[in-house]
């Protein structure tokens, strides 16, 4: 049977390349998208894990994307925070979104002493710490990214921003301005959006603990530990996880479909050859098999050329569009591989139980 | 399995098969009872349209009649499920057919290895394909597709597969049909040949007269019925 099939699949070269590409772009879409979202909110996560802190203290309801401005919180809430037992350290932070060359970032307003504090260390590639009100420090990505170096004006927030220092990507927000400066812009003088807490290590009080305390004394707030704040950042995201589902959904009914209609043409156009299997001795299970068998090798190339695909776009990406992260990782292709095949399989079964149910000696006559 | 020509292997009584076309229902069988001695060389002769081909069928278990019975080698085989009539079409028959019916997108080794295949005997008789190809004088054409092949060449291939599991019963419908009287002549010896060495039941359906001479017997029909009796044409060899 499998020499067949793939004779078949080899016979009818426009036929499998054209199904392959279209159960390919349906893997890619899915691995695409669904990587891009996980890649940046995954490195969204890994930055804020890599300021060092332990916990991030927001108001209740505040985004935990940090993308939009939340209820601002009182800075001197940080001198209460720092009282709780097994609190090191509390560096207010203050973020705002804003664009620079039109892409959209979180901008941090820190004292960096401050930050420094609760491990928020960055870590200069070039430059110098600002000493001005009006200067500020960029990742190397986004300075990458933009061209920007040591010495440049950048406008933000209605006034000119000179770039003092380029730290080496990974650690919280790409952009770092002068917590006073940036209060001051948005008259938000003496708030913050969120406080970084160290806590002590190896202390009598984990983190959790430290945590569920803060939100005990402090009902209007919320504290999540760092290292599971991707989870807060996808449970957050409205309609994220539906997303996902739609992207996965979609991926499965454009393998069902291409296969659908590519194995029911081509059973139609095989009816003779399965009336030749039949007088060969073939049960109706062979001719099913014979056609899911099939269905699931175009699927298994498509899933093959589709992997391929969203490994040149993620080439692609890193290249063009070095702010964005795509992340795929072996359990993403497999998941994708698994819905390719299944789309298959499902698309297969119609044709195949219609082949089965073919009269062999009405195949054999068939024109 | 016992060839001898002592009894009856193949038992059709009453054999009834009615199509439904276009509003009204056409018996391409009507009452039709014939017996076959294992080993027997059987022609059935008639005009287009008479049944002969549908009568080839249903020995085949390719299609169930709508009345009566068939069986053979004592088992009634009108009844038989899917897996079971399918191993009858595979192990017990070989079919041949007017139009040679290869598949055309695999090679004439690949054809006889997937009929092996289906048939369940791929793994211990694979060494007899190319034996056979030999035999049917195609053994240095075996990687050739059946396009590549002449029409005479297809025929041989197609009649490899069809005995290549040496079945019990060979069913073949118009197998000259397509063919010129020279490579006609060369297949009917060439079934002539196999009879005399493998002593299959052969049932060869013809409207050649020529080719229906090469038989031991010949059963004549018209309009669904055999006309002149089971043993009424008599060719003697």
């Amino acid at each position: 049977m499998t020499s067949l099939v793939w004779a078949n699949v080899r016979h009818r070269k426009t036929r499998s390349l054209l199904c392959v590409v279209a159960v390919g772009i349906g893997i890619a879409l899915l691995l695409v998208l669904t990587g891009l979202c996980r890649g940046m909110i995954a490195e969204s996560a890994q930055r804020m894990r890599n300021t060092g802190a332990s916990i991030i203290v927001q108001p209740r309801g505040a985004s935990g994307l940090l993308a939009f401005k939340g209820s601002s919180l009182p800075v001197k809430y940080g001198a209460e925070l720092q009282q709780i037992p097994g609190v090191m350290a509390a560096c207010p932070v203050l973020t705002w979104t804003t664009t620079i060359e039109k892409v959209i970032y979180v901008i941090y307003g820190v004292d960096l002493k401050s930050y420094e504090a609760v491990g928020g260390r960055l870590q200069l590639v070039e430059g110098r710490p600002w000493r001005d009100a009006h200067e500020l420090l960029l990742d190397t990505r986004l300075a990458h990214a933009n061209g920007y170096r040591v010495g440049d004006g950048i406008p933000l927030l209605g006034a000119r921003f000179t770039v003092a220092g380029i730290f080496k990507s990974g650690v919280g927000a790409r952009v770092y301005v002068p917590i006073g400066t940036l209060q001051t812009s948005l008259h938000l003088e003496g708030m913050c959006s969120l406080f970084f807490l160290k806590t002590k290590a190896g202390g009598e009080h984990t983190v959790k603990d430290i945590a569920a305390h803060i939100e005990r004394q402090f009902p209007a707030l919320r504290a999540n530990a760092l290292d599971r704040y991707e989870d807060v950042m996808v449970n957050e995201v409205t309609g994220l996880n539906e997303f996902f589902g739609v992207i996965t959904s979609t991926a499965l009914v454009i393998s069902f479909l291409v296969i659908l209609l590519t194995m029911y043409t081509t059973i139609i156009e095989r009816t003779r050859e399965i009336g030749i299997l039949r007088s060969l001795g073939a049960t109706k299970t062979y001719i099913i098999r014979m056609v899911i068998k099939e269905s699931v090798l175009l699927c298994a190339l498509g899933v093959i050329a589709g992997s391929a695909f969203t490994m040149l776009v993620r080439v692609w990406i890193a290249i063009s569009h070095p702010l964005l992260t795509m992340e795929v990782t072996p359990a993403g292709f497999l998941r994708a591989a698994a819905l390719g095949v299944a789309g298959g399989i499902l698309g297969a079964l119609y044709p195949g139980f219609r082949a089965a149910s073919v009269d062999p000696v009405e195949a054999l006559s068939y024109e | 399995m016992n060839n001898a020509v002592t009894d009856n292997f193949i038992e059709v009584a009453g054999l009834c098969k009615i199509y439904r076309t276009g509003g009204e229902d056409v018996h391409a069988l009507d009452n039709v009872s014939l017996s076959v001695r294992r080993g027997e060389f059987l022609s059935i002769v008639g005009p287009s349209g008479c049944g002969k081909s549908t009568l080839l069928y249903v020995l085949g278990g390719l299609t169930t009649p709508s009345s009566g019975s068939v069986s053979i080698g004592g088992e009634e085989i009108c009844n038989l499920s899917d897996a079971s009539i399918s191993h009858l079409r595979g192990v017990l028959t070989g079919f041949v057919f007017q139009r040679f019916n290869l598949l055309p997108t695999l090679t004439i080794y690949e054809n006889i290895a997937l009929a092996q295949k289906i048939r369940g005997t791929g793994v211990q008789r694979k060494e007899h394909i190319g034996e056979m190809l030999e035999r049917v004088g195609l053994g240095g054409k075996k990687g050739r597709r059946p396009a590549e092949l002449s029409m005479g060449e297809q025929q041989r291939a197609a009649i490899a597969r069809a005995v290549v599991h040496r079945p019990a019963i060979l069913l073949a419908d118009e197998p000259t049909g397509n063919l010129d009287s020279a490579n006609s002549e060369a297949i009917i010896t060439l079934f002539s040949e196999m009879h005399r060495e493998l002593r299959q039941t052969i049932l060869l359906v013809t409207h050649n007269s020529d080719v229906a001479r090469s038989a031991e017997r010949i059963v004549q029909m018209r309009d669904g019925r055999i006309v002149h009796g089971p043993q009424s044409i008599v060719h003697s060899k």
